[in-house]
């Protein structure tokens, strides 16, 4: 992407802005204009520092901390209150008390799934989201169904790591 | 100890989650034209990189030849007269049409009851209907092949999103695509999702049609997925789903409004690559070193408005080849007197 390349600019984008207008819809109070500036902010100053990403985060926690920089800084400069609306990554404690336990769950699940390593989000929604089958999968990816499995496998794992300890889904294992 | 389905309880647990929360939301189009613009420019800017030519904002992402050509046609329409706003940016462009076709655009650019122009660009929320005696090819932004078929409503929602309404559409989501969102065509009995595919999808009075021509789609319906592979039809009406073999189907509506191919500098090997998957021919070579030789032959010139079945007695001849079909197998040889298998 460094090197001008439309392509990597284009995967870039297409993988990592839904991500971040995901992000940071819920920190703006669902307020869309602002995601859509503080996103782009955001991506703007991540792509001219990018020669200091050294690779310790993932890309995408890399770009969440221009997000947040973002955010606080849309909020700072009208003199706006942010809401009381925790960072779902958190922990569900942190969330406001009057959110309906599902919209509660589905950001949580969402939040996690973007947090994943690239890719693992995605299978996990085409399997148990849109019910396809490991073939589907694999045919979708171009790869094998030995292939696809060991990756929903990884992508199953990583989501039991990355999902809120104390949540009380289960997902941990019995 | 398992749970639902053989799967281990944890597993269970990860699928109940992921179900109630349903998928997850996508930013609209037209937000997400406007930043990824301004992104865009911002990162030339950083790297240095001129842009290799002016085409809407979608034409990048094309995969498909056609769609890139077009949108430079389209580009070229727009900048004689007002250049729409990023947030118009089109989600399909119009690549072929003949007889009565009627384009809706969400901004009611086309909706003035002038006939719709090659090139023409629709947005999200647009809606196109052909007549009786009306077809039309379309390509989608992510270079998907969209065609209509007489009597069909559709409505574009978003990119790979698409709303039957009535009639029948065909789409070729092309091969080797490792694409991020399903192509999905919402139907009153049930959504269709490809899976990098070719595929019709037609409504009966009392049912959606679902006919594979190439590689897999499935049809969702009431919390259950249905797959249909290469050469199935699904059938999904008021009293079930049911899978048919599909004899004899009838591609020649498909055939004929496919879009035609751009020739000019293109390989041979391309060539015979658009013909395969719009003929569904197998192609086999007499002489391996012509197989070879047709990543490194170079074609001129143009096949516009003749229909792919037809191409290849305009074609291989220019090449010293000639061709015979038996059994939806094109067999490719060279020319009598112009050397035979060496």
């Amino acid at each position: 992407m460094l090197e001008g390349e439309e392509r990597a600019f284009t995967e870039f984008f297409d993988g990592h802005f839904p991500r971040l207008y995901r992000f940071a819809l819920p920190r703006l109070g669902r307020n869309a204009d602002a995601a859509e500036e503080v996103v782009q902010a955001a991506l703007c100053k991540a792509i001219s520092a990018m020669r200091s990403w050294r690779g310790e985060a993932s890309l995408f926690t890399w770009l969440c901390t221009f997000c947040v920089h973002e955010i606080s800084s849309h909020y700072r400069q009208g003199d706006r209150r942010p809401l009381t609306v925790g960072l779902l990554e958190d922990g569900p404690a942190m969330i406001a008390p009057d959110e309906a336990r599902h919209t509660e769950v589905s950001m949580l699940v969402h939040a996690t799934l973007d947090g994943l390593p690239e890719g693992y989000g995605d299978v996990l929604e085409w399997k148990y989201v849109l019910g396809l089958s490991v073939d589907e999968i694999a045919a979708r990816l171009e790869v094998s169904p030995k292939a696809a499995e060991s990756l929903l496998t990884r992508a199953r794992q990583a989501f039991r790591d990355a999902y809120p300890e104390g949540d009380d889904s289960g997902t941990k294992g019995q | 100890m398992t749970g639902a389905a053989g799967r281990p309880p944890e597993d269970d647990s990860i699928a109940r989650l992921l179900e109630q929360a349903g998928p997850r939301p996508i930013p609209p189009e037209e937000r997400a034209g406007r930043v990824r613009e301004t992104v865009r420019a911002h990162w030339r800017t950083e790297v240095g990189a001129a842009p290799r030519r002016r085409t809407p904002i979608w034409a990048a992402a094309s995969l498909a030849a056609a769609a890139a050509v077009v949108a430079a046609v389209t580009w070229g329409l727009w900048s004689h007269g007002q250049r729409p706003s990023v947030a118009e940016a089109p989600i399909a462009v119009l690549l072929k049409s003949e007889g009565s076709i009627r384009l809706v655009d969400a901004a009611q650019v086309h909706d003035d009851g002038a006939p719709p122009r090659i090139g023409d660009a629709l947005q999200a929320g647009s809606t196109i209907e052909s007549g009786a005696d009306g077809r039309a090819a379309l390509s989608l932004a992510d270079g998907t092949s969209l065609r209509i078929d007489s009597g069909t409503r559709v409505r574009l929602l978003s990119g790979p999103t698409l709303d039957l309404e009535q009639g029948a559409i065909y789409l070729d989501s092309g091969r080797g695509q490792n694409r991020r969102a399903f192509l999905e065509v919402r139907t009153k009995w049930g959504v269709v999702r490809d899976i990098g595919t070719q595929f019709e999808v037609r409504l009966t009075d009392d049912a959606v049609w679902l006919s594979v021509r190439e590689g897999l789609a499935t049809l969702a319906r009431s919390g259950r997925s249905f797959a249909a592979p290469a050469g199935t039809r699904l059938v999904a009406g008021a009293t079930g789903v049911e899978s048919r073999a599909l004899e004899g189907p009838d591609w020649s509506w498909v055939l004929a409004m496919a879009p035609s191919f751009q020739m000019e500098g293109r390989t041979l090997a391309d060539y015979l690559d658009w013909l395969s998957r719009e003929t569904g021919w197998r192609v086999e070579f007499a002489d391996p070193a012509i197989a070879r030789e047709s990543s490194t032959i170079v074609l001129h010139g143009s096949v516009a408005g003749i229909r792919p079945d037809e191409t290849p007695a305009a074609v291989l001849p220019t090449c010293g080849l000639q061709h015979r079909l038996s059994d939806g197998t094109l067999h490719i040889e060279r020319l009598d007197g112009a050397g035979r298998p060496r």
